[in-house]
């Protein structure tokens, strides 16, 4: 990945630790105590750059508020140009004040709210991404983060110990914003959903509450309610008896019930063989899975025999807790309404599964949906979930390339095709579902993308989808040449689709 | 300026140890070397090395002693000074 780095301090000491690793190339740096005027600069020099790192201290050059209303519009106005991602460290902005009462005792600052509300602005319309430098300083304190001497004198107002925690917090979002995003949390139940084991302590001996044993896993049960809120699908892995575990959750008042769970593998069976069956039922890759137990052996099992899945250990100790809840893996980049609706959709789709079951001819079956397909044509406001459907279709994707909302933009302006497709029936509506890109020049169509999320497979809709693009760039004068495709290790279901549709013609890429 | 020439052993591996940490594995430095002797040691490793310093010896050093830090000797004799050795 690589990157492009501005700062207001010398950033030598950081970039040297964030080098150590392989896939992050640092290509550009520029230091500078005039940064507004770079920052207005630096349009023109990201050719090739993945990611822009702009790290500005306001609480070491005590910028003032205007200052600082330059540099939120400078910020601004690359992040419109940029087609790549933006890291932007949060201590920019209210840099010198912890909180929003700033003189007055009584009284929020208004100039610090307004200040806010801008940031917020910005994080909507563009792939800006906030590193969190306020946690880091919580964590170690003000005191443990800053060395003024060093800053005046070089430029460099950090620490050792501020240096070593601000390189490992963005190698860690650097790598977050380069991958996907996790789908599924999987949990076990003993020591780590309650303190105890459930076949040796029964329903009187294991703890879930507010007490001083129970706490942690009270707080741990309802952390994952809110990623479930968030759109991660939660699942049961664990090694007990089903009904023992049913009836703990009927009868202890826990933050988590027994239906908040899509997937439950409670049996005795080889926990790797439970989540390779989880993830065929959810028609998600391994590599989406976070796995999280207190056995060491389990874990150990799931990092030899699935070592796709992302483990990790829940101990018995608060702060180490804390540093679970913080991990990566548990983040998103934003919410949009698909991911809140997700695990209603997930749901009804298993009610559609136990209709499939009962139902002989797939004809019929499809046809007892009452699917409803509705596609729209350039429309900017899909365009944040078109831009996820780009970053997180794997599976019906003709050629994995992820667009941003403004490189969408970007791709509108040059008079090219953007359809989106809603799809609906009578268990629900899943939402957007695909996208097809069309290259348009010289009255000559190229069929550049076509993405099926995962959840539209199976039925049929890409057909109904292409023909109904075919028939709109008929209407339009222009006649489809060609359709891109590049084989992956992932895209079967692409492939076949391809094979079938006549203009076809497989397209191999240099890079 | 006198300095004192009792050279505390242990403070001086820690501070060849810190001098590889900042400069790279390398760079090996006895009580006799000075900063325009080795290429490595330039402004931005110096930097590095000053963060070392003043992390592992909590030395709470004045500007005007950390400019004046261009040789190991200078820099044991300061950590010595600090902890209490000079005689």
């Amino acid at each position: 990945m690589k990157i492009a780095l501005i700062s207001d301090v010398t950033f030598e000491p950081v970039l040297k630790q964030i080098g150590i690793h392989p896939d992050i190339l640092v290509e550009k740096y520029i230091y500078s105590d005039q940064i507004i005027p770079e920052l207005l600069n630096i349009g023109d020099q990201l050719a090739g750059i993945d990611v822009l790192i702009i790290h500005v201290d306001s609480y070491f050059y005590r910028y003032t508020d205007s200052y600082i209303e330059g540099l939120l519009s400078a910020v601004k106005n690359i992040a419109g140009q940029f087609t790549g991602n933006i890291l932007v460290s949060n201590n920019l902005m209210n840099g010198r004040h912890g909180s929003l009462i700033k003189n007055n005792v009584g009284q929020f600052d208004q100039v610090l709210i307004e200040q806010g509300t801008n940031i917020e602005r910005l994080l909507q319309t563009s792939n800006v991404y906030f590193y969190d430098v306020k946690k880091l300083i919580t964590q170690i304190g003000l005191r443990n983060t800053y060395n003024f001497k060093l800053g005046f004198l070089y430029q460099m107002p950090y620490t050792k110990d501020f240096i070593t925690l601000l390189s490992t917090e963005l190698i860690s979002l650097i790598h977050f914003i380069g991958k996907q995003e996790k789908k599924a949390i999987f949990v076990d139940c003993d020591n780590t959903l309650w303190l105890g084991i459930l076949g040796e302590d029964g329903l009187e001996g294991i703890q879930c509450n507010r007490n001083a044993k129970g706490v942690l896993f009270f707080q741990f049960q309802e952390f994952l309610l809110e990623k479930k809120r968030e759109g991660f699908i939660i699942g049961l892995c664990s090694k007990n008896n089903e009904e023992d575990v049913k009836e703990a959750f009927e009868k202890l008042n826990m933050p988590l019930k027994w239906d908040d769970f899509i997937i439950k593998k409670v049996n005795w069976l080889n926990k790797s063989e439970n989540l390779k069956d989880a993830a065929k039922e959810l028609n998600i890759g391994l590599d989406s899975f976070i796995f999280i137990d207190d056995n060491e052996f389990e874990l150990q099992s799931i990092n030899t025999l699935t070592p796709e899945v992302y483990t990790l250990k829940l101990q018995n100790d608060y702060n180490t807790f804390l540093i679970l809840c913080d991990d990566y893996s548990f983040k998103r980049k934003r919410l949009t309404k698909e991911d809140l609706e997700k695990n209603d959709q997930y749901f009804a789709e298993q009610k559609r599964n136990t209709i499939k079951a009962t139902v002989q001819s797939f004809e019929s079956y499809l046809a007892t949906l009452a699917i409803k397909l509705d596609i729209t044509t350039n429309n900017i406001a899909d365009f944040s979930r078109l831009s996820q459907l780009t970053e997180k279709t794997n599976q019906f994707n003709f050629n994995k390339e992820t667009f941003s909302i403004p490189a969408l933009e970007q791709y509108l302006r040059q008079d090219n095709l953007i359809y989106g497709l809603r799809v609906a029936d009578k268990f629900g509506d899943y939402g957007l579902v695909g996208l097809i890109l069309i290259d348009v020049k010289h009255s000559q169509a190229i069929l550049h993308n076509f993405l099926l999320s995962c959840r539209a497979l199976g039925r049929q809709i890409e057909d109904d989808f292409f023909d109904f693009v075919l028939n709109d760039l008929n209407k339009r004068g222009l006649n489809l040449k060609e359709v891109l495709f590049k084989e992956t290790a992932k895209n079967a279901p692409a492939q076949t689709f391809f094979n079938k549709i006549n203009h076809a013609k497989k397209i191999d890429y240099a890079h | 300026m006198f300095m004192n020439e009792n050279i505390n052993d242990t403070i001086l591996k820690e501070v060849q140890q810190l001098f590889r940490q900042a400069m790279g594995n390398d760079v090996n430095v006895d009580i006799n070397t000075e900063k325009d002797m080795i290429a490595e040691w330039d402004s931005i490793n110096h930097l590095n090395l000053i963060v070392e310093l003043e992390s592992a010896f909590d030395l709470g050093l004045s500007m005007e002693e950390i400019e004046k830090l261009h040789s190991v000797r200078q820099i044991v004799a300061v950590i010595q000074s600090k902890n209490g050795n000079a005689t």
